[in-house]
C-alpha cells in the first residue's frame, strides 16, 4: 500500500492484524517520569488523533505518512528510525495511542512543533557510541518483512539501512559495495549485523587489529579479503 | 756419637742437657732414616722429651711461671733446628732447573714426611701437654710438631720456590700431551706433595688450599691455553671429522691424565674447561658440518659428533633441527622422483616412504643413541613429508596420502599370487601401522579402508582372514574402539550371511533352479549407497529375489531389504560358442543384457533400455563393457548410439573357459575417489559441529581462541581441521540458535540451551 518513492524500507500492510510476537520490540519496563509537568497527554493525544484512522483507535499507514509529511522529513531521514525506535514500534503501519502517549513522553514531546524542534537532536543520537548501538540493533527487526521470520534481513534492505545509519562510518561504503557484489550470502542474519557495527568501530581504515582467526564471522573475513583484493587492483 | 746420654749420678733435663741428643737423633732421622731407627733409640729419645717437659719448670717467655708445663723452650729448639734444615734445601734447589729440580723436591720431601712421623711421636708428650694447652689458650704459631714441621717446610722452603716447580711440573705435562714419554710418577709425587701440604691448616675444608692456589689454578690455565691453541690450529688444517676424533682421544686421554697422576678434584673443573675450548668454541664449525655428514650417511662421525656436543649445553639442538629438515627434504625428494608414478602406484608410494623411515630411524639408533629429542625430529620431518609431498601436491589434496596408505592395504590383503606369505604379509602391516602413525587425516583412511574392504568382503577376495583380523586389531590399538567399530560390523555381517544363506539353501533355495547367494548386510555398517538406477530383473533372478525376501521377512519381520544390483554380480553359461562351453563372469546389468538375446537374435540399444530399464548412463557404460570384451557385436563400433544394433559374437574365443568380463572403467574410479574426498569433507563439517556443540554443553560459556584449541584436541585423532571450516561451522551453529555470541565480550561465545 505505502509504496514510498525511492525507498523499499517499508513494507506495510493494513490488513493483517496478526504479527509474530518475535516481531514485537523490545519490552523492557517504561520509566514513569514523575514530572510530567512539561508534558500534556491531551495534547500529544489530540495531535495522535489527527493522524488516527477513522475506523479505530490506532494509527494506519495514510495516518503515519500524513505525520511523516508534516515532520518535513525525507523517507530516508535516520529519524523515520528512530522516532519508531522511541515509540517502540515494530511497524509503519499500525501505531497505537498508547506506544505513541509513552513514546511521546519518554522524550517530553506532546506538540508538533516540539517534536520537529528536536528532530536535529535526535539525529545526533547517531553520534552518541550507546545510543546508536540501541538503534543500531533495533533496526535489524524493524526493517524486516512484517511476514517474515525475523532471523534475516535481504541484503538490499541492509545496504540501505548501513547507508541510513552508518553513513561515513568507517568500511561502511566497501562493505556496500562488497555486499551487492558477492554472490554467496544472500541474507544477513543479526550476528553478522552487530558484528559489523563492532568491525566498523573498532578495526582500523588499513585493517589494523584484524585477525583472520578471531571470532568474527565468516561474512567479515570474507569482506576483509575482498577488500585485499580491491585494493590490489586498484 | 753412639751414645746419647752421659752417665750422671743425678740426671738433669734441661733444655742443654737433652738437646745435643735430641738434636742428633733428629739428624739422623732426617737425613740416615734407611740406615735404620731402631725401638730402643725411639724409647730414649721419647724419654728425653718426657723427662724434660715433667721436670721442669715451665718458662714463660724466658720467666719462670707457676703454669704447669714446660715445653716452651724445647718447641722453639725444635723449629730453629728445622727452619735450618729449609736452608739447606732452599741452598740446593736454588741451582736445579727443569726436571731435576722436581726430583730433588720429592726426594727431599719423601724423605722429610717419612721421618716426621716419627719425630711427632717422639715429641708425643710435648704434643699432649705444652703444645696442647698453648693452642688451646689461643698463643698463635704454635702448632702439633707434624703440622709445624710442615709449616716451616712450606714457609721457609715450599713458598720460596714454588712458582718455579709449578712451572716445571707443569711443563712437563704439557711436554706429555705434546707425545713425549715423561715420568709420571715424578709429577704424581710432586703433586702429592702440594695435596699433602694442605694439612698445613687444620680446618678440613682448606686441606686442599695448597694444591688449589699454587698448582690447580695454573694447571687449570696451562691446560685451557694449551688445547686453545692445538684446537684452533688443528681445525684450520683439518676436516671437522677428523677434529671430532682429535677431540674424543683428547678428552681420553685427560681422563688418563687425571687417574695416573693428576688429583682427582681437578676432574670437573678441567672438564669443562676442555668441553668449553675444544667443543663449545668450535661449535659453530661443527654443527655446519653436520649437514655433510647426515647427507653422506656417516654413522661414526655423526655418532662422535653426537657424544661430544651431549657435553656442552644446548649443543645438540641445531643439530635436531638440521635433522628434521634433512628427513623432510629427503622424504620429499625420494617421493618426487617418483612420483608420477606413486601417484597410481600405492606400493611404491608407501615403499618408498618406508625406505626413508628405516633409514633414519637407523641414523637415530646408531649415532644418536635413540636420544628423544631426535626421535621427535624424526617423528616430525616423517609427519611432514608424509602428509605433504609431490603426489599430494599432484592431487591437490593432502588426503592423497591416507588414499594411497589404505590401497596398498587393499593390496596386500586381497588375494595374489604375487602377494608373499603370511607372516611376510604381516610384517609389511606392521611397516604400515609406523606411516599410519603419521597420517593427520586418519577419517580419510578410515572411509578409504571401508570402501576397499567391503568391496574384498562382498567379492570374496580376502587373502587371509588371520591378516584381516590383526589389521583391524591394529588399527584399533592405535585409534581407538569407535575408529574400527564398523569394519568389525562388515565382518560380523559376513559369517552373519553366511549362517543366512545355509539356512535359505537348505530351505527354500535349492528348488529355484539358481544358485543363488545372498549377502545381507547393515545398512550404516557399510559404505554402500543404493543403486543409480532402475533395473527389471530377469525372471530367474526375480523369482530368486522374491523367494529370499518371503524367507528373510518371515524371520526378520520389519526389517526392510534394499538389493543393491549394482555391485551383484553372476555366472551365466553359454552354449553357442563352436569349440567351448565357456561361461562368462559378469555383473548382474551385464547378466540382464544377455540374457534377452536367448529370446531375441539382435537388439537395439533403445530397445534393450526399454526391457532392462537401466537409466542411460549405466547402460552405456554396460553395453561397452560387453563390447569391449567381444560378447556382443555392435552395428556402430565403439560409438554406441540408441540405434547401434547388438547380436551376440558366436565367434567368440578365449583360453579360459570362465571368463571374467566385468570390467570396471578407470574413469569411474577416479571419479569414485574423488567422491569420497568430498564425502570426507561433508563428514567433517558435522564432525566439527558435533564436538562444538559438545564442548560448548559442557563449558557453557568460552572464548573464542579456547574453542579453537579445545576443537582441534577432540579432533586430532580423525583429521585436522582448518580454521576457517571450523569458523563457518560456528556461524551455521549461531545461526541454528546454538550458540550467541556474548554481547559484552565480543569473543566469547554462550550456549544457548
Amino acid at each position: 500500500e505505502l509504496s514510498c518513492m525511492g525507498s523499499r524500507l517499508w513494507k506495510s500492510k493494513e490488513k493483517g492484524k496478526e504479527k509474530s510476537t518475535e516481531k514485537e520490540a523490545p519490552s523492557s519496563p517504561r520509566k514513569k517520569d514523575k514530572k510530567d509537568d512539561n508534558f500534556s497527554e491531551k495534547k500529544i493525544g489530540k495531535l495522535f488523533d489527527k493522524y488516527k484512522d477513522p475506523d479505530g483507535d490506532t494509527m494506519a499507514a495514510a495516518g503515519i505518512l500524513s505525520f511523516i509529511e508534516d515532520l518535513g522529513v525525507e523517507l530516508t531521514d535516520a529519524v523515520l528510525v528512530i522516532i519508531p525506535f522511541y515509540l517502540r514500534v515494530s511497524v509503519m503501519s499500525e501505531w497505537t495511542r498508547s506506544q505513541w502517549i509513552e513514546g511521546w513522553r519518554s522524550l517530553q514531546l506532546d506538540t508538533l512543533e516540539k517534536i520537529k524542534a528536536h528532530i536535529p537532536v535526535l539525529r545526533s543520537e547517531l553520534m552518541d557510541d550507546q545510543k546508536l548501538l540501541q538503534i543500531y540493533k533495533f533496526s535489524f527487526l524493524f526493517y524486516q518483512d512484517p511476514e517474515s521470520t525475523g532471523k534475516n534481513l535481504d541484503l538490499e534492505t541492509a545496504i540501505t539501512a548501513m547507508g541510513i545509519l552508518l553513513n561515513n562510518r568507517r568500511h561502511v561504503a566497501n562493505f556496500q559495495r562488497f555486499l551487492s557484489q558477492q554472490k554467496t550470502y544472500k541474507v544477513i542474519n543479526k550476528d553478522q549485523w552487530m558484528s559489523f557495527l563492532d568491525f566498523s568501530n573498532t578495526i582500523g581504515e588499513n585493517f589494523e587489529g584484524y585477525e583472520q582467526d578471531a571470532a568474527w564471522p565468516s561474512l567479515i573475513d570474507d569482506f576483509v579479503e575482498w577488500c585485499q583484493e580491491d585494493r590490489k587492483l586498484k | 756419637k753412639n751414645s746419647l746420654f752421659p752417665m750422671q749420678a743425678r740426671p738433669k733435663y734441661t733444655i742443654d742437657d737433652i738437646w745435643p741428643g735430641l738434636e742428633s737423633g733428629l739428624t739422623h732421622l732426617l737425613f740416615n732414616l734407611t740406615e735404620g731407627f731402631s725401638l730402643d733409640s725411639h724409647m730414649k729419645l721419647y724419654t728425653c722429651v718426657y723427662n724434660h717437659c715433667t721436670t721442669q719448670k715451665p718458662v714463660v717467655r724466658g720467666v719462670a711461671t707457676g703454669a704447669n708445663f714446660a715445653g716452651e723452650q724445647l718447641y722453639y729448639r725444635l723449629c730453629n733446628f728445622l727452619q735450618k734444615h729449609m736452608k739447606g734445601l732452599l741452598n740446593n734447589a736454588s741451582s736445579k732447573i727443569d726436571d731435576s729440580l722436581m726430583s730433588y723436591y720429592k726426594k727431599e720431601w719423601d724423605r722429610y714426611t717419612t721421618a716426621l712421623s716419627v719425630i711427632n711421636k717422639i715429641f708425643q708428650y710435648l704434643n699432649r701437654h705444652w703444645i696442647k694447652r698453648e693452642i688451646e689458650e689461643g698463643t698463635k704459631e704454635v702448632y702439633e710438631v707434624y703440622t709445624l714441621s710442615l709449616v716451616i717446610w712450606k714457609r721457609n722452603f715450599f713458598d720460596l720456590i714454588k712458582h718455579r716447580l709449578t712451572a716445571v711440573t707443569l711443563s712437563l705435562i704439557e711436554k706429555e700431551r705434546s707425545g713425549d714419554y715423561i715420568d709420571t710418577s715424578l709429577v704424581k709425587g710432586v703433586i702429592d706433595a702440594y695435596v699433602r701440604l694442605g694439612a698445613v691448616s687444620d680446618k678440613i675444608e682448606e686441606h686442599m688450599q695448597v694444591y688449589n692456589q699454587d698448582f690447580n689454578d695454573a694447571f687449570l690455565k696451562a691446560s685451557e691455553s694449551f688445547y686453545s691453541h692445538e684446537s684452533n690450529d688443528f681445525i684450520s688444517k683439518n676436516t671437522v671429522s677428523d677434529y671430532l676424533k682429535k677431540v674424543m682421544k683428547r678428552i681420553e686421554e685427560e681422563k688418563q691424565r687425571l687417574h695416573t697422576f693428576v688429583h682427582p678434584s681437578s676432574e670437573f673443573e678441567l672438564m669443562t674447561r676442555l668441553d668449553r675450548v675444544l667443543i663449545e668454541n668450535h661449535r659453530d664449525s661443527i654443527w655446519q658440518e653436520f649437514h655433510v655428514l647426515l647427507v653422506n650417511d656417516k654413522i661414526e662421525d655423526m655418532s662422535r659428533m653426537y657424544t661430544l656436543l651431549s657435553r656442552i649445553p644446548n649443543g645438540l639442538q641445531p643439530l635436531k633441527e638440521i635433522f628434521e629438515k634433512h628427513i623432510q627434504a629427503s622424504g620429499d625428494a625420494a617421493i618426487l622422483e617418483n612420483a608420477n608414478r606413486a601417484l597410481l602406484d600405492p606400493r611404491l608410494y608407501v615403499e618408498t616412504i618406508l625406505k626413508i623411515h628405516k633409514k633414519y630411524s637407523t641414523v637415530v639408533t646408531s649415532a644418536f643413541r635413540n636420544d628423544t629429542g631426535f626421535v621427535e625430529a624424526l617423528d616430525k620431518g616423517c609427519r611432514k613429508f608424509i602428509n605433504n609431498n609431490a603426489v599430494t601436491k599432484e592431487a591437490g589434496n593432502s588426503s592423497k596420502s591416507p588414499e594411497l596408505v589404505a590401497k596398498y592395504c587393499d593390496i596386500l590383503l586381497k588375494k595374489s599370487p604375487k602377494n608373499p606369505d603370511e607372516q611376510e604379509v604381516l610384517g609389511i602391516i606392521n611397516d604400515i601401522m609406523i606411516v599410519f602413525k603419521y597420517i593427520e587425516d586418519k577419517d580419510v583412511f578410515q572411509t578409504f579402508y571401508s570402501k576397499v574392504l567391503a568391496k574384498r568382503l562382498i567379492n570374496g577376495n580376502s587373502a587371509s582372514e588371520f591378516l584381516e583380523g590383526q589389521m583391524i586389531t591394529k588399527l584399533k590399538q592405535n585409534c581407538g574402539f569407535e575408529y574400527t567399530a564398523k569394519l568389525a560390523r562388515m565382518f560380523s555381517d559376513m559369517s552373519f550371511s553366511k549362517e543366512l544363506q545355509d539356512n535359505f539353501r537348505k530351505d527354500v533355495g535349492k528348488d529355484l533352479g539358481v544358485d543363488l547367494s545372498v549377502l545381507v548386510l547393515a545398512t550404516g555398517s557399510w559404505p554402500l549407497s543404493p543403486p543409480s538406477t532402475t533395473f527389471n530383473l530377469p525372471k530367474q533372478l526375480a523369482a530368486c529375489r522374491e523367494a529370499f525376501q518371503n524367507f528373510y521377512t518371515t524371520e526378520y519381520q520389519g526389517r526392510k531389504l534394499n538389493w543393491l544390483t549394482h555391485v551383484s554380480k553372476g555366472e551365466v553359461r553359454t552354449t553357442y560358442a563352436a569349440q567351448q562351453q565357456y561361461s562368462f563372469q559378469c555383473s548382474t546389468y551385464q547378466m540382464g543384457i544377455l540374457l534377452l538375446f536367448n529370446e531375441n537374435d539382435c537388439l537395439t540399444t533403445s530397445e534393450m533400455q526399454t526391457a532392462t530399464d537401466l537409466v542411460q548412463p549405466v547402460l552405456l557404460t554396460t553395453l561397452a563393457s560387453l563390447y569391449k570384451t567381444k560378447v556382443l557385436n555392435s552395428s556402430t563400433g565403439e560409438d554406441i548410439v540408441s540405434t547401434t544394433k547388438f547380436t551376440i559374437n558366436t565367434d567368440f574365443k578365449s583360453k579360459k573357459t570362465r571368463v571374467g568380463i566385468n570390467v570396471r572403467v578407470l574413469e569411474a574410479q577416479t571419479q569414485a575417489d574423488k567422491e569420497t574426498h568430498q564425502g570426507v569433507e561433508e563428514d567433517r563439517k558435522l564432525q566439527i559441529q558435533a564436538a562444538l556443540v559438545r564442548i560448548m554443553k559442557s563449558r557453557k560459556k568460552l572464548s573464542h581462541a579456547n574453542l579453537m584449541t579445545e576443537v582441534l584436541t577432540q579432533l586430532q585423532g580423525r583429521f585436522k581441521p582448518k580454521v576457517v571450516v571450523i569458523k563457518k561451522c560456528i556461524d551455521i551453529l549461531i545461526e541454528k540458535e546454538y550458540l550467541r555470541r556474548s554481547e559484552k565480550e565480543k569473543d566469547v561465545y554462550t550456549y544457548v540451551a
